[in-house]
């Protein structure tokens, strides 16, 4: 298997292969980071597939980083998921939840808890935009502290005070009044 | 006494190892109220995301190639810019070597 800077070193010069592999790679990891973050599926799909358009412009323009191919990869779909929401923010037709919209009547306990992801979403929402971004890749795509630094280029006490404060902020937004 | 960043670090660490929340706060009883929402929301978190179908996989990987070929055919602006350059240059030169030929 090759290395991620000599996949990115051959998707350079646009090879078929390296580029399949990448999406290969890739393409579960950005759509649990895409899904951590937005409920619809055919939304996540649609901004997934969005995620691996953009480098091949910067590739094809010969404007992509030389490494650092996974924290590449994973800025881009923060990139794509905040224009969405601005998108969106400013043309505010964001599709339901299909599972929420179904004809079919749903169990309360399934409505419920779809009702919770859903607050739970809008509370995420409201972080800032690394703090977003470090909850989505902590525990949509479970990556270790370290290694979240090593992404976003950042210390590991960095990552961990925008996890704690991210958090401490979600508790409050959710459960208003325990937390101080 | 740890700062309360530290304190949820510590915690969140703890719950990322499999240790049941109430057996992280029973060590932290004076913060335990403050603590238990925290670890719960991160526990929660842990749920949200998603994994995609095989069929999207299959269509974002087909258009993503697809797309490839595209850029593979068409050179890229600095490209198409040195070409041009370069007919320029060779034009120039064969319209003066035409000149002085003349002359």
């Amino acid at each position: 298997m090759l290395s991620d800077a000599e996949l990115l070193r051959r998707a350079r010069e646009l090879d078929t292969d390296a580029l399949a592999a990448i999406h290969d790679t890739y393409y579960q990891s950005l759509y649990r980071y895409v899904s951590f973050r937005i409920s619809d599926r055919q939304t996540c799909e649609d901004l997934v597939s969005e995620v691996f358009m953009r480098p091949l412009t910067a590739l094809h323009q010969r404007k992509a980083p030389t490494n650092n191919l996974r924290g590449w990869l994973f800025g881009v779909a923060s990139h794509v998921v905040s224009d969405y929401f601005r998108q969106t923010y400013h043309n505010p037709n964001e599709p339901l939840n299909e599972q929420i919209v179904s004809q079919a009547p749903l169990p309360a306990e399934i409505a419920e808890k779809e009702v919770a992801i859903e607050k739970f979403r809008k509370a995420i929402s409201t972080l800032t935009e690394d703090q977003q971004h470090v909850l989505a890749l902590r525990f949509g795509e479970n990556l270790p502290i370290h290694e979240i630094a090593h992404l976003l280029g950042k210390t590991e006490g960095a990552v961990k005070q925008l996890q704690a404060r991210a958090l401490a902020a979600l508790a409050r937004h959710l459960a208003p009044g325990m937390v101080k | 006494m740890m700062d309360k960043e530290t304190l949820i670090n510590h915690c969140l660490d703890a719950l990322a190892k499999g240790e049941p929340i109430h057996e992280i706060l029973a060590r932290y009883p004076h913060e335990a109220a403050t603590l238990q929402p925290i670890l719960v929301v991160a526990e929660s978190l842990a749920h949200l995301a998603t994994d995609p179908t095989n069929e999207a996989r299959i269509a974002s990987r087909r258009a993503f190639l697809r797309q490839a070929t595209t850029y593979q055919t068409r050179p890229a602006l600095w490209q198409r810019l040195a070409l041009w350059a370069a007919s320029v240059a060779l034009l120039i030169l064969f319209a003066g070597g035409g000149l002085n030929m003349g002359g």
